[in-house]
């Protein structure tokens, strides 16, 4: 921002125009960028490194100490918690990417109007709290439930189906709202694809199939992997899902933490699984960044 | 004029000095005139106990003192401890009155986060009964947690804990997940006849009830909703959740099983480092006398420490411990033993959720 107040006595002498815009480019821009960053510092960076100190000293202890980390590995229990997180965020990808994808490319054929009501019942969930939508489930799903009741009635079961209170529930209840995540994404790379090149494809004899294998999904693969990792990464932080659709007998890494800081009051392990949460989600993040960036370049290869 | 004005004053300085006094010497008595126009912060809980504590205790103190009183709503039942540590130990506490759970007022002692309360300042403290005064504050809203069953479904009343492990409620019981010590200590009274202590045995009692088991709890409001649907028929639960449930017609009623019921109660404690400590405890020992407890019990039938308070027969029923001689009979827990031990017992506990 100092820059910018300097920038008067750079404009001052003529001839240099071609350099003072090539200032304005370079400090303009970082100057707009200041704010943000000092904001991110402040409330990101700055409460980031409290944690990673506190996740060092074990108990309030002085010395610095691994003892949380290793905790996380060897205590016999957060491990398997934490595998089974990602296990549960691969089941809420694959679902959103199973039920996401067919409607991202219906949207793109769809008309305006359509496009406009798919898009409002996309995302919908996200305007509802989490609360309401899981208790909403739990009439729906329950042993008592809609879909138990339906399929009862109609002489398809004997006993009520457990849909509920097990991964299956939290599944569902976790898709219901992230299929947004994915669908926008898709939605957006679908759009960006150039109708004549699948047009090209099919007028060469490719079948409706081979357009999607070979042109449709190629190109929306950016779309898919950004869709994807927006998901998975916000799945493993779920908590109240699993809490309310999971009947807590699911148990993710995030109600570990929880736990950790209202009962047992240990801020210091707790904040240490939180530091390897967040690292397995950046390399997730960059391996996901990267997968993106190599197909650019592959679709720049492409004729 | 002026000696008049000047006389007035030194009156009007006494006056004030000689109510400082008294209200240093006892809170309790705080004057309207003094404590009026200052502003106090209280924790409170959350849904049905909340407002109780807000109609019953917080808005009479507030009329009879002018204090004005603050609320912050915590989330569920227990008080955000990593926040409030946090605050006290930069000497800056959001709030001057605090209900604690045990386990919470435990670590509260052992972290040194409390104002002692000397019995001196509290002249309620005289009726209560004195196993429910801490040096930090007396412990109030006495819940007991037993059995709540679904009267349609379940005809014969359970009678013990037992009754839970019984096959014909296969996939229809629930156990509290957020204070599964008490749901260890529970199954521990079933199968070695004491509370503690929790070892492979008590893992193997519990391994035993899972086909029973639906789900499990986190907050009263989820198990509320549990019985309300009809989803769940019998789980341990506290009185105050089950009773008003039933005055609202849902079909279910509470029993005390023969094995023991516990009883949990809440300190109420002042942060060290508190703005207006003075009034805190007259806030505290406001809520302690008859009038407001009454009003718990008669409410949502959570019991009083208070020996003054007089049950009608219908509501000694439902308080449970009514009096000093059931009060006697809730099974005795160690909370000490249970705060050490809760981090090896909840990886138990998660690990045994997985198997």
């Amino acid at each position: 921002m100092a820059s910018e107040a300097s920038l008067p006595s750079v404009l001052a002498p003529p001839g240099a125009k071609g350099m003072w815009l090539v200032c304005l480019k370079r400090y303009g821009w970082w100057g707009l960028l200041a704010p943000a960053l000092l904001l991110y510092a402040l409330v990101f960076f700055l409460p980031l490194s409290v944690l990673v100190a506190d996740s060092l000293h074990p108990s309030g202890a002085a010395d610095l100490s691994l003892a949380n980390y290793n905790a996380f590995f060897t205590d016999g229990i957060t491990l398997s918690i934490f595998l089974r997180t990602v296990r549960l965020a691969l089941f809420v990808t694959l679902a959103c990417l199973v039920f996401g994808y067919p409607l991202a490319l219906f949207m793109r054929r769809a008309g305006p109007a359509m496009r406009m009501v798919a898009l409002t019942i996309v995302v919908s969930p996200l305007l509802t709290s989490v609360i309401v939508r899981n208790v909403a489930w739990l009439l729906v799903l329950g042993r008592e439930g809609m879909v138990n009741t339906l399929l009862r009635n109609a002489g398809l079961i004997d006993g009520p189906l457990p849909l509920l209170y097990n991964t299956f529930g939290v599944v569902v209840g976790v898709t219901h709202v992230y299929l947004a995540f994915l669908v926008l994404p898709v939605f957006s790379a679908l759009l960006a694809i150039d109708p004549s090149t699948e047009q090209a494809a099919a007028s060469l004899g490719a079948s409706r199939f081979t357009v999607f294998r070979r042109v449709t999904l190629p190109m929306s693969m950016a779309g898919v992997i950004a869709g994807s990792t927006l998901v998975f990464v916000l799945t493993m932080g779920v908590y109240l899902t699993p809490v309310i659709m999971g009947g807590s007998f699911v148990t993710t890494l995030p109600m570990v933490m929880t736990d950790l800081v209202r009962t047992q009051f240990d801020f210091s392990r707790a904040a240490a699984f939180g530091v390897m949460l967040l690292v397995f989600i950046t390399a997730i993040l960059i391996a996901s960044s990267r997968a993106e960036k190599r197909i650019e370049q592959m679709r720049g290869e492409m004729p | 004029m002026i000696d008049k004005m000047k006389l007035s004053r030194r009156a009007a300085l006494k006056t004030l000095g000689v109510a400082a006094a008294g209200a240093l010497a006892a809170p309790s008595v705080i004057t309207r005139s003094l404590a009026a126009g200052e502003t106090l912060v209280v924790y409170n809980f959350d849904g049905l106990l909340g407002k109780v504590i807000k109609d019953h205790w917080i808005d009479p103190f507030s009329q009879k003192t002018g204090v004005k009183v603050e609320v912050l709503t915590m989330q569920g039942s227990s008080p955000p401890m990593a926040k409030i540590k946090a605050q006290i130990d930069a000497g800056r506490p959001d709030a001057d009155v605090i209900p604690m759970q045990m386990t919470d007022y435990i670590f509260g002692v052992r972290n040194n986060l409390f104002q002692p309360i000397d019995a001196k300042d509290m002249p309620e403290y005289a009726n209560l009964y004195p196993d429910y005064i801490t040096p930090y504050g007396p412990k109030l809203v006495l819940w007991s947690y037993g059995l709540a069953y679904n009267t349609d479904k379940i005809k014969t009343a359970p009678t013990a804990w037992a009754d839970l492990w019984d096959p014909q409620y296969k996939g229809k019981a629930a156990l509290n997940e957020a204070l599964f010590d008490q749901a260890l200590e529970m199954v521990n009274l079933v199968s070695k006849g004491k509370p503690l202590p929790v070892d492979d045995g008590t893992f193997a009692a519990l391994t035993k009830l899972r086909p029973n088991l639906a789900t499990l709890w986190t907050t009263g409001a989820q198990a509320e909703q549990l019985l309300r649907t009809g989803e769940v028929w019998i789980m341990p639960v506290w009185n105050g959740r089950v009773y008003p449930l039933k005055d609202q017609g849902v079909p279910v009623d509470f029993v005390a099983p023969k094995e023991g019921f516990f009883t949990r109660s809440d300190p109420f404690c002042i942060p060290r480092g508190a703005k207006n400590p003075d009034i805190a405890k007259a806030f505290i020992n406001f809520s302690c006398t008859a009038a407001p407890q009454q009003a718990m019990a008669e409410k949502l039938f959570y019991a009083s420490p208070n020996q003054k308070v007089v049950y009608p027969p219908d509501i000694a029923k439902r308080v449970v411990v009514a009096t000093k001689e059931d009060m006697a009979r809730a099974v005795p827990e160690n909370f000490e033993v249970i705060v050490d031990n809760l981090p090896e017992w909840r990886r138990r506990w998660d690990a045994w959720k997985q198997s």
